[in-house]
């Protein structure tokens, strides 16, 4: 793992600002920190890969169910949600 | 708020690849049910947000607008069931080698 100095990112940054990056959400100055970081550092490289195929499979569950939820259902869903928390 | 609490992060040590199946990628149905049990046990704001992101696909924007969400605050909820997620998987993995 590197070493945490001054401006560099540690870990411990990394862990809290992986999803941010996987999502694009970071500003150029931290995407480069945080891609820094990963050239030096094979864990959190690892790490990112893991939240990487995380999200991937996610997209293979619920086990009972086939690939793709029916337009029906999928309607029903989002009025639950909407039921649930009206704004 | 709600990034302060504590991180369902990594264990110390550096965490490995997993090892999936190069050729289909399937998810064997066992490790689907760790995923899908991980998923359910979630508290339910992070469960609604990562099953509508990635589970069912939709986009952030649109997911903000269902569950009335601040940009910030869905992605610091998808991260921690993310996170959660991968801790479960993880572990599934270290404990399958045999």
């Amino acid at each position: 793992m590197s070493h945490e100095s001054g401006a560099d990112l540690g870990c411990v940054d990394l862990v809290e600002l992986v999803t941010d990056y996987l999502e694009g959400a970071l500003d150029p100055e931290r995407r480069e920190m945080v891609q820094a970081h990963l050239r030096t550092c094979d864990g959190c490289l690892v790490y990112l890969k893991q939240m990487r195929e995380t999200r991937d499979y996610l997209g293979h569950v619920p086990p009972e169910a086939g690939s793709d939820l029916p337009d029906q259902a999928r309607r029903e869903l989002l009025d639950a949600f909407r039921a649930e928390n009206p704004r | 708020m709600i990034r302060s609490a504590p991180e369902a992060g990594r264990r110390p040590g550096e965490p490995r690849l997993w090892e999936t199946d190069p050729e289909t990628g399937a998810l064997s149905s066992e490790l689907r049910d760790v995923v899908w049990a991980a998923v359910e046990a979630l508290p339910g704001r992070q469960r609604e947000v990562v099953i509508l992101r990635d589970v069912q696909g939709f986009g952030r924007e649109d997911v903000c607008e269902i569950l009335g969400l601040t940009a910030e605050n869905q992605r610091v909820l998808l991260h921690r069931a993310r996170a959660k997620v991968r801790a479960a998987i993880e572990a599934h993995y270290s404990g399958e080698i045999t």
